[in-house]
């Protein structure tokens, strides 16, 4: 059974880039979120097994965000999503409990990799 | 949005814009003042940040993306990913000049949208982001060490649980390495307890590594921990060993080849910091232990030829030897210690060929090459300011405008580039550009009109000779440079620093196609090997790499040797005609020598014969400036003919002759100039 995924980016660009990366490996794309509310609220009705998140969003960013799933289903597989250069927000989402991280910009085997990883914990 | 409402908003911007800019600028000012400080850099980074939003939103794109390129390098000086250099403060007063400009140009609502503008300056930006990290490296010790009571603590604590040892070595993840041993380190929290990593504070690490290691108790099996790893790398980049493994010496090979691949790759040599000061105390230290040596050296010399054969005698025969190899090793490793990359000084040219290229209205692209070539320190400091002459000289004279350039089918961007490398014992920085060049039929003309020379040695001169008059004082002055395609403002100030540091200057130029102004260093000051000469009692040293030959004369080969030729003394040497200088003369010290000893010694080609009253031999001297000896007022480069002086074995002063100086000395006495 392919697996049930939840991007949360705040820019459309990047949400079109990994659900095509995504789709392309067999990975569903159950739900978009445009900001760390969106994301709470679709995690609530959707029960996705792995959530990408964006870290800086409007509204709510990616941190926060995931801190909150987390508090809702402590088994939620959150992989942090992040440019270059911000490794001490990567740091902090890992302390929250996300399972693990991609860099943008996004190397396609990388993040399949990634996602699999996450998925087996 | 309505016209009204547009207009509202624009207002509104323009307001928050000045006030923006201006405290971007006050705190860029701190900046260049004070030096990094976090909350002047987090201010700007506020200011640049909301700049951007409002620009973006009203559709201002030149302002947003310079605002946003900005933020970026602001971002990495917040996050200590970049230092805070010259040139990131330089572009950061240009942005908001051009920012300021923009921002009139909304206000008169002119057309805003002209990238072109800001595109280099963008460029520049991101040219600072993409560049690699200036975070240093951290030191990886090379084996993890656990003391007998670390051990014991260990054993005891976890006693019948699980005691694990788990090398990584991260072979096909490349990047943020740091990151993946953090969330591994994170993931492994929760199994056990973690109780000491390689390296130290593992979880605050940043950067590349490719090998880390940690030690563990927990209660889960080795299988468990691997499942929990490979959430995070793959099944081939770890190993886990357990405490009998450990005991059995099994990781070793995982730490040896850690070791060898950081020795190899250079990434985590341990270093310290070490004030300047300490080095050159350590220097004088090794200098004054070189004279000893060569005191010993002397002395074994006396023992072996007065042949004393007691035990003490044959024991200090053998050990003088090894405290000559012991001080010559570690002479070169305290210049060692001293050497320095020229790039540390190259980095402050982007700027300033900026601020000199925008002064003239020259366009100018900056080039370097050889920037990790290593010269002592002190050198270094000496040949900034040479430089900087240099570079000017070449942008302000040699470079035409980009008018004239593109009239001779020449780019309309001029190159110049700074080079630098090796060559045998020296050092050779080049300022190298692709200008007018210099002529040398002005040059001619300007030193005959400034009576430097006649037109009789003028036709005589070579070309390299002729370059070479820019460098005489009074050469030039500034009035005459331009129609010179000028190099002359300073040259011979270029040159006396030069030479102060025992270099040379040497020019290359051919018109229309450009100027080579190379520095020639020697690897390090302070310790030489000289050929050490006697005259009137006192002794003098010549460095050998200036030495080409020493030869005898007596009745029987003066004669062939040297001549009179219009009045002046010649060596023929080698079917060379050289003018010779009788020491006795030059320092005036009386009667003038028949016979003696003939030193043929030359520098850049130019050769000079010197004649000396005896030959003591060679010795390595450490070269000393006059100033200690003639207080500090009075500079050594102000005695024609001396360079320094040194200390002999025995304690007493040699002076150290100065071929260049004495050359010249001797062309003005009358061969260059004839008055």
């Amino acid at each position: 059974m392919s697996a049930k995924v939840l991007v949360v980016d705040d820019a459309s660009f990047m949400r079109l880039n990994l659900k095509n990366i995504l789709e392309g490996e067999g990975f569903e794309i159950i739900g978009e979120a445009t900001n760390g509310v969106e994301a709470i609220q679709q995690y609530k009705a959707e029960n996705p097994d792995i959530v990408t998140m964006d870290i800086t969003m409007p509204e709510m960013d990616g941190l926060v965000a995931t801190e909150k799933i987390l508090e809702f289903d402590p088994n939620a597989r959150i992989v942090v999503v992040s440019a270059m250069g911000q490794e001490s927000y990567i740091k902090k989402a890992i302390m929250k409990g996300a399972k693990n991280f991609i860099v943008k910009p996004f190397k396609k085997d990388k993040i399949i990799d990634t996602m699999n990883k996450a998925l087996q914990g | 949005m309505a016209d009204m409402d547009f207009e509202k908003f624009k207002k509104l911007f323009l307001q928050e814009a000045d006030e923006q800019l201006e405290i971007m600028e006050k705190g860029v000012l701190q900046l260049e003042e004070n030096g990094e400080d976090r909350k002047v850099i987090d201010e700007i980074f506020r200011m640049a940040h909301s700049l951007k939003g409002s620009a973006g939103s009203m559709g201002y794109t030149a302002i947003a993306s310079l605002t946003h390129e900005m933020e970026n390098v602001l971002d990495k000086l917040r996050t200590g990913d970049k230092q805070l250099n010259d040139e990131i403060v330089d572009l950061l007063f240009i942005s908001i000049d051009t920012l300021k400009n923009l921002r009139q140009n909304v206000e008169k609502g002119s057309h805003e949208e002209d990238e072109g503008e800001i595109e280099h300056l963008l460029f520049q930006f991101r040219d600072i982001s993409a560049a690699s990290s200036d975070k240093k490296d951290i030191a990886v010790e090379k084996k993890m060490v656990l003391t007998t009571e670390e051990v014991q603590l260990f054993k005891d604590k976890f006693q019948e649980k699980n005691k694990f040892l788990i090398c990584f070595e991260l072979i096909h993840q490349q990047e943020m390495q740091s990151m993946l041993a953090f969330l591994i380190l994170n993931n492994l929290k929760d199994e056990g307890e973690i109780v000491k990593t390689l390296p130290d504070g593992l979880e605050d690490v940043e950067g590349d590594l490719p090998f880390f290691s940690l030690l563990m108790g927990t209660e889960k099996s080795p299988e468990e921990l691997g499942a929990v790893i490979q959430q995070s790398v793959e099944q081939d980049e770890f190993t886990i060993y357990s405490w009998e493994d450990i005991e059995q010496g099994a990781a070793r090979n995982f730490f040896q080849e850690m070791k060898e691949t950081f020795v190899r790759r250079d990434v985590s040599r341990d270093s310290i910091r070490v004030d300047i000061e300490k080095v050159d105390q350590l220097m004088k230290l090794v200098g004054e232990l070189v004279i000893d040596k060569e005191r010993l050296l002397e002395i074994s010399k006396n023992i072996k030829a007065e042949g004393r054969d007691n035990e003490d005698a044959q024991a200090l025969l053998e050990t003088i030897p090894h405290v000559d190899f012991i001080a010559t090793e570690l002479h070169e490793s305290v210049m060692d210690i001293r050497m320095y990359p020229v790039g540390s000084i190259f980095k402050r040219f982007p700027r300033l060929v900026r601020d000199i290229s925008r002064q003239t209205g020259k366009e100018v692209r900056l080039e370097f090459s050889g920037e990790d070539t290593e010269l002592d320190r002190t050198i270094l400091q000496e040949v900034f300011d040479p430089l900087v002459h240099l570079v000017r000289n070449a942008i302000d004279h040699g470079i035409e405008s980009p008018g004239e350039r593109e009239a001779q089918g020449k780019s309309a961007t001029a190159t110049v580039a700074l080079n630098a490398w090796q060559e045998e014992n020296n050092i050779v920085i080049e300022v190298k550009d692709d200008g007018a060049g210099i002529d040398p039929e002005k040059i001619k003309t300007r030193a005959i009109q400034r009576g430097l020379l006649t037109e009789k040695n003028a036709e005589e001169m070579d070309r390299e000779s002729i370059l070479d008059l820019i460098m005489e004082p009074g050469f030039s002055t500034s009035e005459t440079v331009s129609d010179l395609s000028g190099r002359g403002v300073g040259m011979d100030v270029v040159r006396t620093n030069i030479e102060k540091l025992d270099g040379e200057v040497e020019i290359a130029s051919e018109p229309e196609k450009g100027t080579s102004i190379s520095i020639v260093l020697p690897l390090t000051l302070a310790i030489v090997q000289a050929l050490m000469i006697g005259e009137k009692n006192a002794d003098y040293a010549i460095p050998l790499s200036a030495i080409f030959e020493t030869i005898a004369v007596g009745e029987n080969n003066k004669k062939e040797l040297i001549k009179t030729v219009k009045n002046r003394e010649v060596v023929i040497w080698r079917e060379q005609v050289i003018p010779l200088i009788r020491l006795s003369d030059f320092f005036n010290l009386g009667e003038l020598r028949e016979e003696g000893f003939l030193i043929i010694a030359g520098v850049k080609g130019k050769m000079v014969g010197i004649m000396v009253e005896d030959v003591r031999g060679e010795q390595e001297i450490v070269i000393k400036s006059l100033g200690d000896f003639l207080g500090k007022d009075k500079l050594f480069g102000e005695i024609p003919g001396i360079s320094g002086a040194t200390i002999k074995g025995n304690g007493e002063v040699a002076l150290i002759l100065d071929i260049q100086g004495m050359l010249r000395c001797f062309k003005k006495g009358g061969d260059l100039i004839e008055r």
